[in-house]
């Protein structure tokens, strides 16, 4: 649960990384391409793992009553 | 033109095919198949709506453009559903429990069930999105011009644009409006989008895998090609990379077709566990093929070429029709999609919240007369969606479909992101107000309009160049693309800045100025404590409003069958056959918000306010918003209360229990002594008795001892008896006293003689004068007591020349009579029994008594007001006898 509310946080800072590079002109795009991707990938697969056990979670007794 | 005719027969098949489509989804909903529509699968491409025709053909000229700019669009998105834990999951919780409707509707919901917050919203919906399905409109326009070939006339232009618009207007009012009850999915217009999802996800995976393979030759050349082109260095504004990221990521909370997709259409929460991932997976399978696009595009195509129509004319120009179709329909998709689900979210505001109030009012109080509401609802809804459609192809058309709208998405999400403050607000701060949400909406909108929506027309459309240059009347702070001076900056990231933070900051402001009313309060807490209490407490106090009224509206919001079940099944609930409940606050809570689901809280609200007379808020419900740390204390306090009085009552109740032992034991002894003193002497009465019969030799004397014992046996008994029954009658205080005067002196006389002591050995001495006192008492009761201590003291005496001293004696008010003899004494384990009954001194039976003499004075002096004890320590036996009140009383 709270590798889940930490999530955002890493995605967003792991996204804004490549704002470290601004005004260097060594940077490929073709880096940052593979970084952005990988980057991208890795999340997926972290936030698919992640929402399994969430999903599974014994603590859904708050549902709502209809 | 043979080309485009086969298009246009391959769009028209394909058209067809989703109407097939939703009218089977329809139709297995209806019929209760719907188990795998409602699938996470479907939900997360359901989400796709996002993924608009800019995405589609937009992204490539993007990249093409910008660089690698264009994956901000998705990052930001990818973060909040990574993120579901946080914000989404309470957004979706909220929506299913409020029965939202719409996002106008949630935050009006949030803040007082506001009509004039919902129509704020409402109105920046309306200008955000629709110059973006004038957008779509424009873009499936263009790719139908590419694949013709040829530059048609502005006639023909807008008119492709415009059977486009009338199509879509009547699939959306085909398979839009057909479930009144928005918290109803929309079934086949789900399923529609989920399979337009997947075919435009086909056609660009297929077009980008053509050009890496098919034209570049694999990944490597491909990244060659990328390091060769224009944009083949990082150079990106690190102001538009963050700025850009928080946009997108605040559009997908806050555009109205996503928050209809993602909360409204939600049928479980745990899908978005599943959309947690998928769509991020989704986006970036969209994205992935997008720099490869751009740059073989750059690369093949002539100069002049439409970047935005690379995914279009890159297969054509390769000769590859088939792909061209096929990427032309999934451009075609993405238009549709959108525009469908952005036409029902947007009527669904438009119909609740400005339609709906408006006819109302202007019916006055007959909202209660007969007619069909439902009519009403579903004509405005078809009316809203015709209606945003129409002004989408007067945006196109007025703008001429020209490069202006390129730039429109951001615009647009700019625009509906100022709702972010007041959403986010809403669902995590309680003290967020009404007015301070209108305050942030309306300076965020007016900043966006200002800086970003009148500017993007270009000049002399809404502000000539002069503004632009120097501001309105020569002030400079105010030029529309730098306010207050501050110049320089990237227009978008400046305007979004602006905007955003002064909405903020109003918004914030204004909501600690101002105070919530108490439904605003009611309602902040259900939002924000959504996962404490998913039900909320009563809002309406009971009115005269009669249960059949209600039905009558009911009825007509919700329709006969419905709203009949829904009043059934209460009354049922509450143990009364028929369809007419009790109407109890928490009956119509329950029918507001069935209601809402139709027609939106505010109306809804509106519409049972107007039946019940007034919304009241009980001081119960304030109590539950009050703050939880009072609740936590007060809960704390009232189980430490309750825990010190259990302890208390445990208390209480082991000494009672002990009590109850003790007088068990108490009354077992008492039977058991009480059964040996009656057997004691009946056993001897039998006994001679039986030598009396049998022995006829007797001699006389012999007989004469024998009779003479069983006589004195018998009057032993019956003094026992007179003992037990005169200390029954004492203890039960039935005992009538003979009050009377007399002295001390007399009564002690009186008992001396009774006592026998002139023919006793026993010597007694007294007061003598001190004995004339005067007390008022029942004096017969009195020497009965003074009889027995006497006769005691005669009995157990050991000493050799016995003195009994009786002593009078006055103590501060009290009457004190000290009899002490010059014997032993009683031990001082015997001390405390011995006012007990049946408790004797020893194991002497030789003095004949039943051990019920002391219990009986004891009994006396207690109804007497008086009290008798043991006196220690006084050279013998010694008892004093107190009578408080004998003496006030004789004086009076």
């Amino acid at each position: 649960m709270d590798a889940a509310r930490v999530a955002p946080v890493i995605t967003a800072f792991l996204f804004c990384f490549p704002l470290l590079w601004v005004g260097r002109e060594d940077v490929p795009t073709t880096f940052a391409i593979i970084y952005l991707f990988s980057v991208w990938l890795l999340l997926i697969v972290g936030a698919y793992f992640l929402s399994r056990r969430l999903r599974d979670m014994p603590g859904r007794t708050d549902r709502t009553r209809r | 033109m043979g080309m485009l005719n086969v298009l246009v027969a391959v769009s028209l098949a394909y058209v067809l095919f989703l109407f097939v489509v939703a009218f089977l989804a329809d139709h297995a909903a209806a019929r209760g198949h719907a188990k795998w529509l409602q699938s996470p699968l479907i939900y997360t491409l359901s989400l796709s709506i996002y993924c608009t025709a800019w995405t589609f053909y937009g992204a490539v000229g993007y990249a093409a453009r910008s660089g690698l700019e264009y994956l901000t669009i998705y990052l930001g998105p990818s973060i909040v559903m990574i993120g579901w834990w946080w914000g989404l999951r309470k957004l979706v919780r909220i929506g299913r429990s409020q029965r939202v409707t719409s996002i106008a509707d949630l935050i009006s919901s949030r803040f007082g069930k506001s009509n004039s917050l919902a129509v704020v919203v409402t109105v920046i919906a309306v200008v955000g999105t629709t110059p973006y399905i004038a957008l779509q409109l424009q873009s499936v326009t263009l790719a139908l011009e590419a694949f013709a070939g040829e530059a048609r006339t502005s006639a023909g232009h807008n008119a492709t644009a415009l059977w486009l618009a009338a199509g879509l207007a009547l699939f959306t009012v085909l398979f839009g409006t057909r479930n009144l009850d928005a918290n109803e999915r929309h079934d086949g217009v789900v399923m529609a989008i989920a399979v337009e999802a997947v075919v435009k996800l086909l056609a660009l995976v297929a077009v980008g895998l053509f050009v890496v393979w098919g034209i570049a030759g694999g990944v490597g050349p491909v990244m060659e090609m990328i390091s060769q082109s224009e944009i083949a260095v990082w150079q990106v504004s690190s102001g538009r990379w963050a700025g850009l990221m928080f946009l997108s990521a605040a559009a997908l909370l806050t555009l109205p077709r996503m928050f209809q997709v993602l909360v409204v259409e939600n049928e479980d929460e745990r899908h978005l566990a599943t959309a947690s991932w998928a769509f991020p997976a989704y986006l970036m399978a969209m994205s992935l093929f997008v720099v490869p696009i751009a740059v073989v595009g750059l690369e093949l195509m002539p100069e002049g070429a439409n970047p935005d129509l690379f995914v279009l004319t890159l297969p054509l120009s390769q000769g590859q029709d088939a792909l061209a179709m096929l990427s032309f329909l999934g451009g075609f998709s993405s238009a549709t999609s959108m525009v469908i689900v952005a036409a029902i979210a947007l009527s669904t505001m438009v119909s609740n919240h400005i339609v709906m109030p408006i006819w109302l009012s202007s019916q006055g109080a007959s909202a209660m007369v007969a007619g069909d509401v439902r009519h009403v609802v579903l004509l405005s809804r078809r009316l809203s969606i015709m209606g945003v459609l129409a002004l989408g192809y007067f945006y196109f058309h007025a703008t001429g479909g020209g490069e202006a709208l390129a730039a429109i998405g951001l615009i647009s999400f700019a625009g509906v992101a100022q709702t972010l403050p007041a959403l986010l607000g809403g669902i995590f701060w309680r003290g967020a107000t009404r007015v301070g949400a209108l305050a942030g909406l309306v300076i965020g909108f007016v900043i966006w309009g200002y800086t970003m929506f009148m500017p993007s027309f270009g000049p002399d459309v809404f502000f000539s160049q002069d503004v632009l240059d120097h501001g309105p009347l020569g002030l400079s702070w105010l030029r529309p693309q730098a306010l207050f001076g501050i110049s320089g900056l990237d227009p978008m990231i400046h305007a979004l800045v602006w905007s955003m933070s002064l909405n903020a900051l109003f918004f914030v402001v204004a909501s600690l100025v101002s105070f919530p009313t108490p439904l605003e309060r009611l309602q902040g807490a259900q939002f924000v404590n959504v996962f404490d209490h998913s039900a909320r407490p009563g809002v309406w106090s009971r009115g005269a409003a009669e249960a059949e009224d209600l039905l009558v509206m009911a009825q007509r919001i919700l329709g006969p069958a419905d709203a009949q079940a829904l009043f059934r099944s209460e009354a049922a609930s509450q143990g009364i056959t028929g369809y007419l409940p009790q109407i109890s606050p928490e009956f119509l809570q329950r029918l507001e918000r069935e209601m809402a689901g139709s027609v939106g809280a505010a109306t809804a609200h509106a519409m049972i306010g107007q039946i019940m007379g007034r919304a009241s808020v009980t001081v119960e419900d304030l109590m539950a918003v009050a703050d939880e740390t009072a609740q936590i204390m007060e809960y704390s306090n009232q189980l430490e209360a309750k825990s010190a009085e259990l302890v208390h009552t445990t208390r209480q109740l082991r000494a009672a229990n002990e009590k109850l032992t003790q007088i068990s034991h108490q009354k077992d002894a008492f039977l058991s002594q009480i059964s040996h003193e009656l057997r004691t002497p009946m056993t001897s009465i039998r006994a001679f008795s039986e030598i009396l019969r049998d022995g006829g030799t007797l001699e006389l004397k012999a007989q004469e001892k024998y009779a003479g014992i069983i006589h004195d046996e018998a009057i032993r008994l019956t003094r026992l008896l007179d003992d037990l029954l005169d200390l029954s009658v004492l203890e039960n205080g039935q005992v009538s006293l003979n009050m009377r005067g007399g002295t001390i002196g007399s009564v002690l006389d009186q008992a001396m003689a009774a006592a026998g002591a002139e023919n006793n050995p026993m010597r007694i001495r007294r007061s003598g004068a001190r004995e004339d006192v005067r007390l008022y008492s029942d004096l017969d009761r009195l020497a009965q007591v003074f009889i027995n201590l006497i006769s005691n003291a005669q009995k157990y005496c050991d000493a050799k020349s016995p003195v009994l001293t009786i002593s009078v004696r006055e103590v501060e008010g009290q009457l004190v009579v000290d009899f002490t003899d010059n014997g032993s004494g009683i031990p001082k384990a015997s001390q405390e029994v011995i006012f007990e009954k049946f408790s004797r001194v020893g194991s002497d039976q030789a003095a004949g008594g039943a051990g019920l003499g002391l219990a009986i004075c004891r009994e006396i002096m207690l109804r007497l007001g008086g009290q008798i004890a043991y006196l220690p320590g006084q050279g013998g036996a010694s008892f004093r006898v107190i009578l408080p009140d004998a003496l006030e009383m004789a004086a009076q």
